[in-house]
């Protein structure tokens, strides 16, 4: 199920966002050399109106940094970010401001994203307020909407404080607030991993639905692969800083084309069991990202590397219509890279 | 006359799994507001050698009954009933015997690696440390102790010699596990083990508990809030709300074929990865949130939030029956099959009014 | 109590609710409520002190025959005696009050400021502004405290103001120190870097999220520096710095000591030394409810 990219909000071209390590002053002085963290590096992805785009991987796969850099917390180091077509990588001042409007982020934890000593009316008035938007009355108007919206009786909860609210209906409030500006574009990072089961699924549906309804884009950041399956129109899969698979979300998930994306998929558990589950262990830890290996960047844990992925990185493949995936393995034909090195076989029994 | 490593082996592989009975056993904190009843009443039995697995959400009081099998609650808490290792009772043990039982008898594993270790002393250390405090052999020996249980959890032997910080989150993790199974208890208490790991790093941790579970024979109680690990790992489950287990049974049976609406709902509830071509199901919640403890409902804990509640539900708390191959603690457990059905549809769980 | 109640405060006055329920803190405490009550009666008797004073504390008591009264014992005409210069020590100590008071509050509200503002820009934008801030911190807190109030005071000539001046120097290093790193941990807060994602200023950030959320530990240091100022005041005064034109507790012990009646006149010596340690501990109980309210194992305990 893919979406017309004709209506792209957010568009990510390259984009790449290193850190380098703290160094004080006193370090300074003294001329320490700091590491640089690759935590972004190299990353392209677009996200249409109404569409839901998955971003699933390890911690430390760089994830969360696209989520930041997306909504211009961290800074990018090179590449393009473009909002509605419009080039914002480098924005500054009142349009930074502007656009800050326009995209919002859902943070990970109900409990420390609500000021505890504001009520919840303050709490989702605060943005307007930020950006000097409508009068009193047409504030608490606004607010009193994305209340209903989140399906929270404004009445009733409008003068609560986050202490009497449970972690889901903080997260709600936490969503309405990020509507209240009536953005484009959401980034949710992890926005249920910290909910209990039961109500998990109630945000999901709700974040479903005000996509579709409000013509929102939502990239939605989560290491539960099984919830990503639920929401997400597309998936892509990333591993230390870059998108290593990207499709249609049932495609990504049934047909995998990566081998990381093979195990990442393997290593769920399965509440049927009545078909055991193929699992497969996977060799060794993820490289640290201040030391980026030449080559495919999963090589050193691949089971079917070969001389080539250790040597040239791959690039995006598409062998199948809107399934792309970073691997040698799926090298086209018409290829300029040297045929002296020993290119990787798919395993006899697939 | 310490031993050496092959006798310590030995005599540590021929340990016998436990047996792990719980009795009725209550646990109530004395809180500022009065008190409250975090676990009322709970039976379960724990057969060598089996996994027992603790299913629930938070509040629901299932770490409170781990913390209450290792005696690790604090002195607000009043604990009643009888948690039997063996036959003997844990909760009226003396300060010696209890010092005795732990670790080599029972084991724990957390969620929280970080707090179970020691920043200031390396890893190796601390497991030899650990060790040693239970049985009487030399630091060499248990040194080869510790670098026989890494590498059966997959960590490299020169790791032992670094600190905590230097590890990983998964690695710690492991770590912790290593140290629980070094004196090969006969039980192991594993709270979310993996919860706050990546999804490869929990299957990998969960497979070599699994492995070593089934290899040494051990018995072992799961805590967790994943419906699906318990389903891959344990032969019986218990499903508990608000303190109390709702359902138990061998986990095919509850899961295939529950009798709570509880069960139900949570199963509607968790995400899972749908099979190839499968129509995308709706992800239902449940809503409403857990009674407040302080005052329980006179009726059934569950009866707020289920769409099935009837005029007794509200009466009479339900005792645990048994049904079939399950007990569970509902009035209407002949309309389970009726239940199951409507269950599976959203309309049934849907309430307009206060959303969790 | 839930925090709903904590703070429900009028509307338009809403700023002022954390302030509110920090002082509701105050009174559930049982030492903070004897604390606050006793530093209460103190202020009251600063207020009033010209009131009650019975004579001038300069003035020089005479008999009817026109003799001097010097170290006279406790009577009925003056409650706590005279001193050596024949000066009623109710009056004083009364009057003395007053000085106590006003360098306390003065110098631990300019105290208070300062760390405020050094801590909270310091903690919140961090990088080199951090550096530079808290090296300055660090060579102030280098500086001994009573040698360089001595020399400083001796330099600047000792008035009151001075005595203030000198006093907030000193001690708005530690307590720029302590809010800074209470800033460090509010500004990791996900709402704080929430407020950033959303566009808010860094002055919105620091009014609405920084400051209400580490108002509690201003105030404790705020009253920790009232403390230290009233004790540095008479430490200064005792030793022969203070303001010679007023009467301060510790300008007492120090005429006392000077005449050489401190092991004979205890109407002279023991009421200016009661009245310092009732002050201070009054001080120290107040403190200790905010200090248990910000360090949750000290909360544990109780």
């Amino acid at each position: 199920m893919s979406v017309e990219t004709g209506d792209t909000v957010i568009e990510a071209r390259d984009l790449k966002t290193h850190f380098k390590g703290h160094t004080g002053l006193i370090s300074a002085l003294l001329g320490g050399e700091s590491e640089t963290v690759h935590a972004l590096d190299g990353v392209d992805l677009h996200i249409a109106k109404k569409e839901i785009v998955g971003i699933v991987g390890e911690s430390g796969c760089g994830k969360s940094t696209l989520g930041m850099t997306l909504v211009r917390m961290h800074e990018p180091t090179s590449g393009n970010i473009l909002f509605n077509g419009q080039d914002i990588t480098h924005l500054s001042g009142g349009k930074l401001k502007s656009y800050r409007g326009a995209a919002q982020i859902i943070f990970q934890d109900p409990y420390s994203s609500l000021n505890p000593r504001l009520t919840v009316d303050q709490i989702i008035r605060e943005p307007l307020d930020i950006h000097r938007i409508g009068t009193s009355a047409e504030k608490t108007e606004r607010v009193a909407e994305v209340l209903s919206r989140v399906r929270m009786p404004p009445e009733t909860y409008l003068h609560r404080y986050p202490s009497d609210l449970s972690g889901g209906q903080r997260q709600r409030v936490a969503i309405a607030r990020a509507l209240v500006l009536r953005p484009k574009l959401i980034v949710a990072d992890e926005p249920v991993s910290m909910l209990d089961v039961s109500i998990q699924a109630g945000v999901l549906e709700l974040l479903n639905v005000l996509s579709k309804e409000l013509d929102l884009a939502v990239l939605y950041i989560s290491h539960d692969i099984a919830t990503v399956g639920y929401i997400c129109d597309r998936v892509a899969v990333m591993y230390l800083g870059r998108v290593v698979e990207e499709g249609g979300s049932d495609d990504v998930m049934h047909t995998p084309l990566h081998p990381y994306t093979e195990r990442l998929m393997a290593a769920v558990p399965s509440v049927d069991t009545s078909v055991p589950r193929q699992r497969v262990e996977l060799q060794g830890e993820v490289p640290s990202p201040t030391d980026i290996p030449a080559g495919c960047r999963f090589a050193g844990r691949c089971p079917l590397a070969a001389e080539l992925c250790h040597a040239v990185e791959p690039e995006l493949y598409e062998p199948l219509p809107n399934h792309r995936v970073r691997c040698h393995l799926y090298l086209p034909a018409d290829n300029d890279i040297p045929a002296d090195l020993a290119r990787p076989e798919f395993p006899e029994n697939r | 006359m310490s031993m050496t490593f092959e006798a310590l082996c030995t005599s540590l592989e021929s340990k016998p799994p436990v047996r792990l009975q719980v009795q009725d056993l209550s646990v109530t904190y004395s809180t500022s507001k009065g008190p409250v009843r975090a676990v009322s009443q709970i039976n379960f039995d724990v057969e060598p050698g089996t996994n027992f697995g603790l299913v629930g959400e938070s509040g629901c009081g299932k770490s409170t009954v781990v913390k209450s099998l290792m005696r690790l609650l604090p002195d607000s808490a009043k604990v009643g009933g009888k948690v039997l290792l063996d036959g003997k009772d844990v909760l009226a043990m003396d300060r010696k015997a209890l010092a005795a039982v732990r670790w080599t008898q029972i084991a724990l594993v957390t969620q929280s690696a970080m707090n179970s270790l020691d920043p200031v002393f390396t890893v190796g250390d601390q497991i030899v440390e650990s060790i040693r405090a239970h049985v009487d052999v030399s630091h060499a020996v248990a040194w080869a102790r510790a670098e026989q249980m890494f590498a059966m959890v997959g960590l490299p032997a020169e790791r032992l010699r670094e600190y905590p910080h230097q590890f990983s989150g998964g690695m710690r993790q492991r770590a912790v596990i290593a140290m629980a199974f070094s004196l090969n208890a006969g039980l192991l208490l594993a709270d979310e083990p993996t919860t706050a790991l990546d999804p490869i790093m929990q299957d990998q941790i969960m497979s070599r508990i699994r492995d070593i579970q089934q290899r040494l024979h051990r018995s072992m109680v799961l805590v967790t809030h994943d419906i699906a690990v318990v389903s891959e790992t344990c032969e019986t489950v218990a499903i508990m709300y608000a303190g109390r287990i709702v359902e138990m049974g061998p986990t095919r049976d509850v899961l295939n074929k529950a009798y709570h609406p509880y069960t139900m709902g949570l199963q509607n509830a968790f995400p899972r990865i749908r099979a190839k071509g499968e129509s995308k199901p709706p992800l239902i919640s449940i809503s409403g949130g857990l009674p407040d403890l302080l005052h329980p409902p006179k009726g059934c804990r569950f009866e707020p939030r289920c769409p099935f509640s009837t005029e007794r539900c509200r009466a009479e708390d339900p005792e645990l029956r048994p049904v079939g191959t399950v007990m569970a603690a509902c009035h209407h457990i002949d309309r389970a099959e009726e239940f199951r059905r409507a269950a599976l549809k959203a309309e049934t769980w849907r309430v307009e009014e206060d959303v969790q | 109590m839930s925090q709903s109640e904590m703070y429900r405060a009028p509307r338009g006055l809403r700023f002022l609710a954390p302030m509110l329920s920090t002082f509701r803190l105050l009174l559930r405490d049982r030492f903070a409520f004897w604390g606050l009550t006793i530093f209460a009666l103190f202020i009251l008797v600063a207020m009033i002190a010209p009131w009650i004073a019975p004579y001038d504390p300069f003035a020089p008591m005479m008999t009817e025959s026109g003799r001097l009264i010097r170290l006279a014992p406790p009577s009925a005409e003056h409650w706590l005696g005279t001193t050596a210069f024949g000066n009623d020590v109710f009056s004083q100590l009364v009057m003395g009050s007053r000085v106590a008071l006003r360098v306390g509050l003065v110098a631990a509200i300019a105290v208070g400021f300062i760390s405020t503002l050094v801590g909270v820009i310091s903690g919140y934008f961090g990088g080199i502004i951090d550096d530079i801030l808290m090296r300055m911190t660090d060579v102030a807190l280098s500086i001994p405290t009573l040698p360089f109030a001595i020399v400083a005071v001796g330099l600047l000539g000792p008035s009151i103001d001075n005595i203030i001046l000198v006093i907030t120097l000193l001690f708005w290093r530690n307590g720029a120190r302590i809010i800074r790193s209470v800033v460090l941990t509010e500004r990791e807060r996900v709402f704080v870097k929430w407020a950033r994602a959303a566009g808010a200023s860094h002055l919105h950030i620091i009014l609405r999220h920084i400051l209400p959320n580490i108002l509690r530990v201003v105030f404790l240091w705020v009253t920790m520096s009232v403390a230290f100022a009233v004790l540095t005041e008479a430490s200064l005064s005792f030793l022969g710095l203070g303001d010679p034109s007023i009467t301060s507790w510790g300008q007492m012990l120090n005429t006392a000591f000077a005449s050489g009646a401190l092991r004979t006149a205890w109407w002279w010596v023991a009421p200016p030394s009661l009245m310092l340690i009732t002050l201070i501990s009054s001080l120290y109980l107040i403190g200790r409810a905010y200090e248990e309210q910000t360090n949750p194992r000290l909360r544990e305990r109780t």
